[in-house]
C-alpha cells in the first residue's frame, strides 16, 4: 500500500502536469452595454454569513477555567489500583514491544526463511517442534513445492534435539500423475535417537524397579537408543464423488534398526537398568524388516479443518517379513464420525480404533508392536507408554467455536493393549482400561488443521502440540 | 474499626469533578490547522507492529490503566467539531441536497475512456491498476471479485459519498464499465516491459465481467498532493506542527465509529487512511483522507467468509474468552448472519445490529476511546441522512437491481434507527440550544427523529414536557452574569445524564459552552 501510494503520487504529478489543458484563448474584451432600463428594485440583501471564528487546533474549547477532577470515573482507590496494574502490565509487555519493533523494522522472521523464493515454491526454512517428555526438536528443511505446477513436493530435512541425536530425511510426494488420480509418496530417513521410551509390554501401571524386570506385564519407565534407516514407498488412487474422497493404495516400509543403552541426557534410567534386554525380541541383535500393506481411506467430512459432519474410515492390512527370518501380519482400522446435533460447530466426535499384529512364534520385534500413548492414541499417557500385540482406543470429543479459526475441545479417551482378543475384548474386556481426559484448542482454517494444543491427564499431566490427533495411523510409516 | 471505616469510605468515595468555566467568546468554527509546514517524510507503517499493538498490547494495558481515557480535544465550546483539515461540517450544519451528495468531492466528472495504464496494482485484496483517462486525469482502478460481482465497486462509490457528505475527506469514486480494447498501456512502460498485455490480462482474469463482456470497475480519482501514508491510530504526527490533538482524542475520529457501525465499514485501520501534503513544498500542509471503502456493507465478511467480522475484533479478548468458557452454549449473534439475496450486497442487514456491540475488524484506538458525547455527535450526523438522500447516493453504486438498491436503503434506514436508539440518549440529546426572554429552548433529537416517544426536560428542578417535534422551552434566569444549569431528559424508563449548559445572561443572553 505504502510503496504503491508513493508511486501513485509520482504518477499523479506526471499525469496532472500532462493533463493540464492548454489555456483557452482569452476572448476579446467586449464593451458592456449600459442598461437601457433602470434596474429592478433590489431584493433584500441575503443574510451575510458571520465570519469564521478561527482558533488553533485543540484550542477551540474556550475554557477560562478547565474543569477539575479526573475524567475517569470511580474512586481514588479503585483508579489507583487499576493504574498500578496497568503500569505493571505495560512493563511486562515492554520486551514484547521491543521484539515487535525489531521485527517490524528488520523483518527478522521473514529473513529466517532463508533462500525462499517469492512464490514460496523453493527454499530453506527452519523447523521446530515439541513433544512432551522428549523436548524440543529443531532443524532445517529445504523444499520444492508446486514448483512445476503439479502440487509436487520434495523436501530434505535435518533435525536434532528432543528424541533425535541427528536425523536426515528425503521426502517426495506427487498427489497426481498428469491428470490421472494416482498418488505417489516416498521417504528415505536416517536417524539416531538416544532417549526413546520403553515401559514394558502389557497394561501394568508404572512402578519403580528394584530389580531386573521381565519385559512383559511389568512397567517401569526406561529409555533406549536406536539407529535406524527407513525407506517408504506408497502409491494408490484417489477418487472423488458423492461428497466422499476415497483413497486406495498400498505401502512398502523397510526398516533397518539397531538398539543400545540410553544416552546421558535423559532423567529416566537406561533400559538395561530396568529390564533384561536379552528377553526383548530384536533389541540385542537389531533387525531388518519389510512390511507391505494395502491401505484404504474413505472420507466424507464436510470440511477437513472445521469439521461438523461426516466421517473418516481408515484401514490397512498386510504382512511383515523380517529379512531372512520370521513373518507377521499387521492390520488396523479406525472410524471417526462427526455430528452436530443442535447448533452449528457444536460437534460431537466419536472414534474407535484398533491395531494388531499376529506372529508365528512370538518373534515380532518389540518396536513393531502396536503402541498406545501420545497425541494420536490415548492422550494423558506418554508416547509409546503401552505396547502389545493388540491395541484399541475409543475417543469422545466435543468441539465448540471460539473464533472462526479457533475451536475449543474437551475429550475423554480410553484405551488398552492385549495379547489376545479374548484379553482385549472378550473375557478380559472390563480389565485394564486406561483413561485420559482433557481439553484444548484447535487452530484451523476451513479445510485444514494448522495446529492442535491438548492438555491431557491420565497417568500424569501431558501437553501435546500436533496437527491431527484424530488420525491414529497418521505417522504409521514413521513410527518406531 | 475506625481504620476499616476510613478505608471503606476512601474506596467508596467518588472523585468529584469541579465544573469548568467558559470564556464569553464567539464559538470557534474553524481550526487553524492548515498553516504552512515543511514537507514531512512519508510516515513508516509496519502492519505487523500495528496489528500487534492494536490487537494485543494496547488492549492489555488500557484495560487496567484508565488514565488513557479523556474528553475529546478537537471540539469547540458547544461540543461540535470545527472545520479542519480532518473534517468539514456539511450535513451536520446544513441541508445537503441529493445532487451535492452524489457529486461528492468530484470536480472533474466521471472518467472519460479510454484508460491508459501507468502502473499495475499487485498488492491488496483486489487486483487493479493506476490509469489516466482520456483527459489525463489519474484514477486507481479496482475490480470486483468473481465471487461477488458488483459488491466492492458499488460499496466504494456509495460509502465514499456518504462519508464525504458527513464531513470527511474522501477521494472521488465512480463505477465504470469498459471493454478490454479501451485499455492501453503507456508506451514508455510497454517499452520497458514493466507492464505487458499479459500483466493486464492476468489482472482482468480475476475481475468480474458483465454478460456483454464489459468489465466493471471502480475508478477512484488520485488525490491532489504528495502522499505521506496513513495517520497514526494514536498520538500525533511529530513532523506536523498543525497536528496538536492526539488522534485517539479527536471527536471526528471517535465519532467515525458510529458511521462505520452504520455502514458496517469494518476495515477501518491505519493503512486505510492517507495524509496528503497539499501545496508547494514548504508552503503546504497535510490534509487527512479516509480511503478504501469497498469492504463496507458486509463485504469484508463475504470476502473472508468470516461472519464474526462486525461483531468481534480479529482477536477479541472479551467475546472470545467468553466463548471459550461458554463451551458452545452461547449462540453468538453473528452465527445467525446470512448473506443477502444479492451478490452485489455483502452480509449487510439490521437484524442483529447492536451499535454498542459493533466491532471493527482490528481495534481502532479512537473508536475504543469514544465516550458517549462522541457517539452522540456521530449519531447526530447519521440521523441527518434521510431516505431521498440515501436513495440518490445508493444509485451511484449502480447495483443494477432496483430491489437491491431498495434493500440497501431500507437497511441503512433500519440501522440508522438502531444508531439513534443506542447513542442519542447516551447523553442528554438536547441540541440547537438558544436563550431568549427568560427561556432556554432546545430540541430533543430523540423526539425529533422518533426514537423516543415521550420526555420531559428537567433543568435544575423545573420540568417541561417535550413536544412531538422535540422542541421545548423552559424558564431560566437570564440575570446578568455567568450561569451554569444542568439539564436532563426524563423518559418513562430512564433519565439521561446531566448536560451542563453554561450561559451569560443580560440583555442578550447566550450560550457560551456545553459539557455533555
Amino acid at each position: 500500500m505504502r510503496s504503491q501510494l508513493i508511486a501513485i503520487a509520482i504518477v499523479t504529478r506526471t499525469l496532472t502536469a500532462a493533463a493540464q489543458p492548454a489555456e483557452p484563448p482569452t476572448p476579446p474584451a467586449t464593451p458592456v452595454e449600459a442598461p437601457s432600463e433602470p434596474p429592478p428594485a433590489e431584493d433584500p440583501a441575503p443574510p451575510v454569513a458571520p465570519p469564521p471564528v478561527i482558533a488553533l487546533d485543540g484550542d477551540a474549547r474556550n475554557f477560562d477555567v478547565r474543569p477539575k477532577g479526573s475524567y475517569v470515573r470511580g474512586s481514588f482507590l479503585v483508579r489507583g489500583i487499576g493504574t498500578g496494574i496497568g503500569v505493571l502490565v505495560r512493563g511486562f509487555i515492554w520486551p514484547f514491544r521491543v521484539l515487535i519493533n525489531i521485527e517490524a523494522r528488520w523483518h527478522v522472521l521473514s529473513k529466517l526463511r532463508i533462500l525462499v523464493n517469492d512464490e514460496n515454491t523453493l527454499g530453506i526454512v527452519p523447523t521446530v517442534s515439541f513433544q512432551s517428555a522428549f523436548g524440543l526438536t529443531y532443524g532445517a528443511r529445504a523444499f520444492l513445492e508446486n514448483y512445476f505446477g503439479g502440487d509436487e513436493y520434495i523436501g530434505l530435512t535435518a533435525n536434532r534435539g528432543g528424541s533425535v541425536v541427528k536425523a536426515f530425511q528425503l521426502q517426495a510426494e506427487l498427489p497426481r500423475i498428469g491428470s490421472a488420480p494416482i498418488y505417489l509418496k516416498s521417504r528415505l530417513r536416517y536417524e539416531e535417537n538416544d532417549n526413546l521410551y520403553f515401559s514394558g509390554i502389557g497394561n501394568p501401571m508404572a512402578e519403580t524397579a528394584n530389580a531386573m524386570l521381565p519385559v512383559t506385564d511389568t512397567s517401569t519407565p526406561t529409555r533406549f537408543s536406536q539407529t535406524r534407516f527407513l525407506s517408504v514407498l506408497s502409491a494408490g488412487v484417489e477418487l472423488h464423488g458423492g461428497g466422499a474422497r476415497v483413497r486406495i493404495g498400498g505401502s512398502g516400509i523397510y526398516n533397518d534398526r539397531s538398539f543400545g543403552a540410553a544416552g546421558s541426557s535423559t532423567t529416566d534410567p537406561s533400559i538395561e537398568e530396568g529390564y533384561d534386554t536379552s528377553t526383548l525380541r530384536g533389541f540385542d541383535t537389531g533387525y531388518k524388516n519389510l512390511e507391505l500393506t494395502g491401505d484404504i481411506e474413505i472420507d466424507t467430512r464436510d470440511h477437513r479443518g472445521a469439521t461438523t459432519s461426516g466421517g473418516v474410515f481408515r484401514g490397512f492390512a498386510g504382512g511383515g517379513s523380517l529379512v531372512g527370518s520370521a513373518h507377521y501380519a499387521h492390520y488396523g482400522a479406525e472410524l471417526t464420525y462427526f455430528v452436530s446435533p443442535f447448533w452449528a460447530r457444536r460437534t460431537f466426535v466419536g472414534r474407535v480404533a484398533i491395531e494388531g499384529v499376529r506372529d508365528v512364534n512370538n518373534d515380532i520385534p518389540f518396536t513393531e508392536l502396536p503402541r498406545l500413548g501420545g497425541a494420536g492414541m490415548l492422550r494423558g499417557y506418554r508416547t509409546d507408554r503401552f505396547r502389545d500385540k493388540l491395541t484399541t482406543t475409543t475417543t469422545l470429543e466435543y468441539h465448540w467455536p471460539i473464533h472462526e479459526f479457533v475451536t475449543g475441545e474437551l475429550f475423554v479417551e480410553t484405551g488398552k493393549v492385549g495379547r489376545t482378543y479374548d484379553a482385549l475384548l472378550g473375557k478380559g474386556f472390563r480389565d485394564n482400561w486406561h483413561v485420559g481426559y482433557g481439553g484444548g484448542l484447535i487452530i484451523h482454517t476451513k479445510d485444514s488443521i494448522k495446529v492442535r494444543f491438548d492438555v491431557a491427564y491420565g497417568e500424569g499431566l501431558e501437553f501435546y502440540l500436533s496437527t491431527d490427533v484424530l488420525n491414529a495411523f497418521h505417522k504409521r510409516d514413521r513410527e518406531l | 474499626m475506625r481504620a476499616s471505616l476510613a478505608i471503606i469510605a476512601l474506596a467508596g468515595c467518588v472523585h468529584a469533578a469541579v465544573p469548568g468555566r467558559f470564556a464569553d467568546r464567539p464559538i470557534v468554527t474553524v481550526s487553524d490547522d492548515a498553516r504552512p509546514i515543511p514537507e514531512p517524510g512519508a510516515r513508516p507503517y509496519w502492519s505487523k507492529k500495528y496489528l500487534a499493538n492494536v490487537l494485543v498490547l494496547r488492549p492489555m494495558w488500557e484495560f487496567f490503566d484508565r488514565r488513557t481515557r479523556r474528553a475529546a480535544g478537537d471540539i469547540n465550546a458547544i461540543e461540535e467539531v470545527p472545520d479542519s483539515t480532518w473534517f468539514t461540517n456539511r450535513i451536520g450544519v446544513r441541508n445537503v441536497s441529493p445532487e451535492e451528495a452524489v457529486k461528492g468531492p468530484d470536480v472533474t466528472g466521471p472518467p472519460v475512456l479510454p484508460f491508459t495504464i501507468t502502473q499495475a496494482k499487485r498488492r491488496g485484496a483486489n487486483p487493479g491498476f493506476i490509469a489516466a483517462d482520456a483527459r489525463g486525469v489519474a484514477y486507481l482502478v479496482k475490480f470486483d471479485t468473481k465471487s461477488n460481482p458488483g459488491q466492492q465497486t458499488a460499496t466504494d462509490a456509495i460509502v465514499g459519498r456518504i462519508l464525504w457528505t458527513a464531513g470527511y475527506n474522501t477521494p472521488s469514486g465512480f463505477v465504470v464499465y469498459f471493454r478490454r480494447d479501451q485499455l492501453e498501456i503507456e508506451p514508455k512502460l510497454r517499452a520497458e516491459g514493466t507492464i505487458t498485455d499479459a500483466t493486464i490480462d492476468a489482472i482482468l482474469k480475476v475481475a468480474a465481467h458483465r454478460n456483454d463482456g464489459a468489465i466493471r470497475a471502480s475508478a477512484s480519482q488520485i488525490l491532489d498532493g504528495v502522499p505521506k501514508n496513513g495517520w497514526a491510530h494514536a498520538g500525533r504526527r511529530s513532523d506536523d506542527p498543525n497536528d496538536r490533538v492526539r488522534h485517539e482524542h479527536r471527536r471526528s475520529l471517535r465519532g467515525l465509529r458510529v458511521l462505520s457501525a452504520w455502514l458496517n465499514h469494518t476495515d477501518v485501520k491505519e493503512d486505510n487512511t492517507l495524509d496528503m501534503y497539499v501545496g508547494k513544498p514548504g508552503e503546504g500542509h497535510l490534509k487527512h483522507y479516509l480511503v478504501d471503502f469497498g469492504e463496507a456493507f458486509g463485504g469484508h465478511q463475504d470476502e473472508n467468509q468470516q461472519r464474526q467480522i462486525g461483531f468481534e475484533y480479529a482477536w477479541d479478548f472479551e467475546n472470545q474468552l467468553k466463548a471459550m468458557f461458554a463451551f458452545g452454549l452461547w449462540y453468538r449473534p453473528w452465527e445467525a448472519q446470512r448473506p443477502s439475496r444479492w451478490k452485489q450486497v455483502g452480509m449487510f442487514n439490521a437484524i442483529n445490529f447492536d451499535p454498542h456491540q459493533w466491532r471493527e475488524r482490528y481495534p481502532y484506538t479512537p473508536f475504543r476511546m469514544a465516550e458517549p458525547a462522541d457517539l452522540y455527535w456521530g449519531a447526530k450526523l447519521v440521523m441527518r441522512f434521510d431516505r431521498p438522500l440515501l436513495e440518490a447516493i445508493v444509485k451511484t453504486g449502480e447495483l443494477g437491481d432496483g430491489d437491491a438498491e431498495r434493500y440497501v436503503v431500507d437497511t441503512l434506514l433500519a440501522r440508522r434507527e438502531a444508531i439513534g436508539k443506542a447513542f442519542l440518549d447516551g447523553v442528554t440529546p438536547l441540541d440547537e440550544i438558544t436563550l431568549t426572554n427568560n427561556q432556554l429552548c432546545g430540541v430533543d433529537l430523540a423526539r425529533r427523529y422518533g426514537i423516543a416517544r415521550d420526555g420531559e426536560l428537567r433543568v435544575d428542578g423545573a420540568t417541561q414536557p417535550i413536544g412531538a417535534d422535540g422542541g421545548v422551552c423552559i424558564a431560566v434566569s437570564v440575570a446578568p452574569g455567568y450561569h451554569l444549569v444542568r439539564a436532563r431528559i426524563r423518559r418513562h424508563d430512564h433519565t439521561t445524564p446531566a448536560l451542563e449548559i453554561h450561559y451569560v445572561g443580560g440583555s442578550k443572553p447566550h450560550v457560551v459552552g456545553l459539557v455533555r
